[in-house]
This record gives C-alpha cells, structure tokens and sequence, in this order.
C-alpha cells in the first residue's frame, strides 16, 4: 500500500468502520508485538493492545496528516497506553516467575492460545532477562531502547512516534543503554 | 558488560513471536460493532484548559496552605509568585516579532540569566506564559543548569533570575505519574499527544511563618512539562509537593 494509499484509507476509516478495520488488519500484530515486547505479558499485552485500537478509533477525526505516518501515531497512542498502565498498577515489575497462567476464556481455541503464547515467551529467556533489566529503567529510557532493538525503528521514525527531535532520541538512547549497561553488570 | 557487547546482545536476541488470532477476531469484531463518538469540537481541549487556568490560581494557593499547616497565605497582592498563567495574554505591541520569541531572546541573552547558569551553555529556551507584558521563561543548560526567569516585555529587561538544580529522575517520573493521572492530561494524552520535555520551575511565594509572625519568602520546585500534538502544544505545571496538576495552558 502507498502512502497515498494509505492516506485515503485513513480518511474514509474516520466515517467507515469497515475501512478502519482494514487499517486494524494492516497494523494488528505490529503494535501487539511492540505492547508484548514493553511488558512481557501476554494478557497485559491484549488488554492495551485493544485499549489502543479503540482509542485510535474513537480519536481518528482528530488525526491529521503532518508529515507523520499513521503508524507513528497508533505507536504513540501504544506508549502512552503503556505509560499509563505502568502508572496505574506500580509496583510493576516483572520477574521470570511471574509470566501469568491465567486463561479465562470459555473458547478452548483461544485457551489453547494462549497457553502456546506464554510457552513462547517463557521459551524467549534471553529476552525475559533483558527485559526484566530493561523495566527497571525510567519509561523515556525504554521507550526508546524497545523502540530502536526489538522494532527496528530508525531514530527519525522514534522521534515521530514520540514527538522528540532526533538529537534527543539520540541522547536518550545513549543515557538509557549507558544504564542498562550498569545493570546489566 | 561493554555497551558494545549489550548493543549486540539487543540486536541479536530472540524476540517472543506470539500471535492471537482469537483475540485478534474478537476486538475486529468489537471494532466492527463499535459506534463512531460524536463529532467533537476542536475547542472542547481549549474550554478544559482554560477552565483548568481559571481555577488555578486559586487551587494553587488553597494548595500552599493545606499541606503545611505553619504556612498561612498572607497578602496575596504581594505574593510574588514566579509563575503566569496564559491566559488573558496582554500582549505588548510589538511589530514583526512574536513576545514569546521575544520573551525568549531577551532571556538567553540577559547577562543575569547567563550568570545563573554558572557557566553553562544554553541549551533550551521555553517561554512558559505571558501574563501583563510579564514573561515566564525557563532557560535550560547544557550541563543541567536551569533557570527561570522573569521578563518585562515593555522595558525588554529580565526582571528576576532565579536558578536550581535539574529535577532528580525520581522528581521528573513523580511529575509524569502525576500529570497522567489527571483526567485533563489524560484526555490530551489519548488523542496521540506525547510529553515532549519536563523541566524543574522554581515557584515563589509570601507566607507568613505563624511560629514568628514574620513574612518570608518561600521557594518551591515544581516542574513543568510540555506536551505536543503536531503542531499544538500543552504546557503542565505540576506541583511535585503535593501531587497535583495545577494547571493545563495550551
């Protein structure tokens, strides 16, 4: 899909929900995959995944194109979200222990799932032990480190998702590895 | 650990691939089924800030009192409080130049302000508010010097020069925690806004010390936040003592 493309799609979703839901489609597993990396936690990781689709959906009048993608903007609505649940359920930290074998769904398709999808994490220790460190930083400092590692996002497209200039992503990247770093000491 | 040996650990590790058609169905459905809000004034953020700044002042001073029972406000028509509220702008007639750019440069250059920075080279210049030709702006410093300056945009002059440290990671996070649990920040936040900078702003008051009688001068750190959504900003005063938004200009 163009750019153009994309932009004519994001005009109709703000009155069609048939064609928000092709931009939905088109975005799903990136910003679950980006919540997922931020939190480690696969219920976590639902619940804001789709805090995000229905803010961006309620909100989506209000997105002009600025030179900023679409994109940019769901994964904006994304760290704010996450920012917000790290807020509201402090202390959060998680630990190996601690992935949740919680399954509460009547659906033994989705049951079935979700105990796959926490064996995946569980399998990804490497990843737990990072991100265990990686939770220990301030959010500025993660945002950025998950945002440049695990999405493979370019500083410019960092500093669009969040809204700061492309030095200043720099030097947080710099401070928030320089801390891992210590941590991970 | 080397930085070099953790950027390559980062690059290379293997990253959980997990996908929920399940949940995937279900919220396309929700979304599917979902009604569309309301068309929603442009101005609705606008009429929260400004009903925001209209309380404010008086939050503010019900706030100083409160917390600190020695503390009484006395004459509020002395209080000298380093902090202007952006609304009711008076502005100067100024041609060709905005007050805030001007406000700004006349900071950066003011040979107070320099001399507050101890030093330190300028680094960012934020104009938090005009209020009666009278300037509210923060220099900040390369090496975390920071300053907030008062500036008279008639005789183009900084009035007061007061400086202190950067706010500690803890003060700054405490800021952010606060202000996104305030309901109008919130709203702001949800639109797809981000907090673009926090700084430190050192507020000043009159108290009367009730042990002494005596009328003192009080300082306070709290600290100041901006918050964009392309081209609109927000700024956030929130008061890290007592855990409160004190006010959302825009």
């Amino acid at each position: 899909m163009t750019v153009d493309q994309e932009r004519e799609l994001v005009e109709r979703a703000k009155n069609n929900a048939e064609a928000f839901v092709e931009l939905y489609d088109r975005y799903y597993s990136q910003i679950f995959g980006y919540v997922l990396k931020r939190t480690a936690n696969i219920d976590v990781a639902q619940d804001v995944t789709s805090e995000v689709f229905f803010k961006a959906f309620k909100n989506l009048r209000q997105f002009h194109w600025r030179g900023v993608p679409f994109s940019s903007w769901l994964y904006r609505i994304a760290t704010n979200e996450i920012a917000n649940y790290f807020t509201k359920n402090k202390p959060w930290q998680f630990s190996l222990e601690e992935v949740s074998n919680s399954v509460s769904s009547s659906d033994p398709l989705a049951e079935t799932e979700l105990i796959e999808a926490e064996a995946e994490l569980r399998r990804r220790e490497d990843f737990l032990t990072l991100h265990e460190n990686i939770s220990k930083l301030q959010l500025k400092y993660q945002e950025v480190i998950v945002l440049r590692f695990f999405e493979d996002k370019q500083l410019k497209e960092i500093g669009e998702i969040l809204g700061k200039r492309e030095g200043t992503v720099k030097s947080l990247l710099h401070r928030g590895l320089e801390k891992l770093r210590k941590l991970t000491e | 650990m080397r930085k070099e040996e953790l950027i390559k650990k980062l690059e290379s590790v293997e990253l959980p691939k997990v996908e929920l058609q399940s949940h995937r169905r279900r919220l396309r459905i929700a979304l599917l089924n979902a009604d569309y809000p309301e068309a929603q004034r442009e101005v609705s953020i606008l009429d929260l800030a400004k009903s925001r700044v209209k309380g404010g002042i008086e939050r503010m001073l019900k706030g100083l009192v409160s917390p600190r029972p020695v503390w009484k406000i006395a004459l509020i028509t002395t209080a000298a409080i380093v902090l202007a509220f952006g609304l009711a702008i008076g502005l100067p007639s100024l041609i060709g130049q905005s007050p805030e750019l001007l406000a700004a440069e006349i900071a950066q250059n003011s040979p107070d302000v320099i001399a507050a920075l101890g030093g330190d080279e300028v680094e960012t210049v934020k104009v938090l508010s005009i209020e009666d030709n009278m300037a509210t702006v923060i220099v900040a410093g390369k090496m975390g010097g920071i300053v907030n300056a008062l500036v008279d945009l008639y005789t183009k002059v900084v009035t007061q020069a007061v400086s202190g440290p950067q706010l500690t990671d803890e003060e700054e996070q405490k800021a952010i925690d606060v202000a996104t649990a305030d309901p109008g920040v919130q709203e702001i936040l949800d639109r797809g806004a981000v907090i673009d900078l926090v700084l430190p702003m050192y507020v000043t008051f009159s108290g009367i010390n009730q042990e002494t009688g005596e009328i003192e001068q009080i300082t306070e750190t709290w600290a100041q936040m901006w918050i964009n959504l392309g081209n609109k900003q927000w700024g956030v005063q929130v008061d890290i003592i007592r855990d409160r938004v004190v006010s959302i200009t825009d």
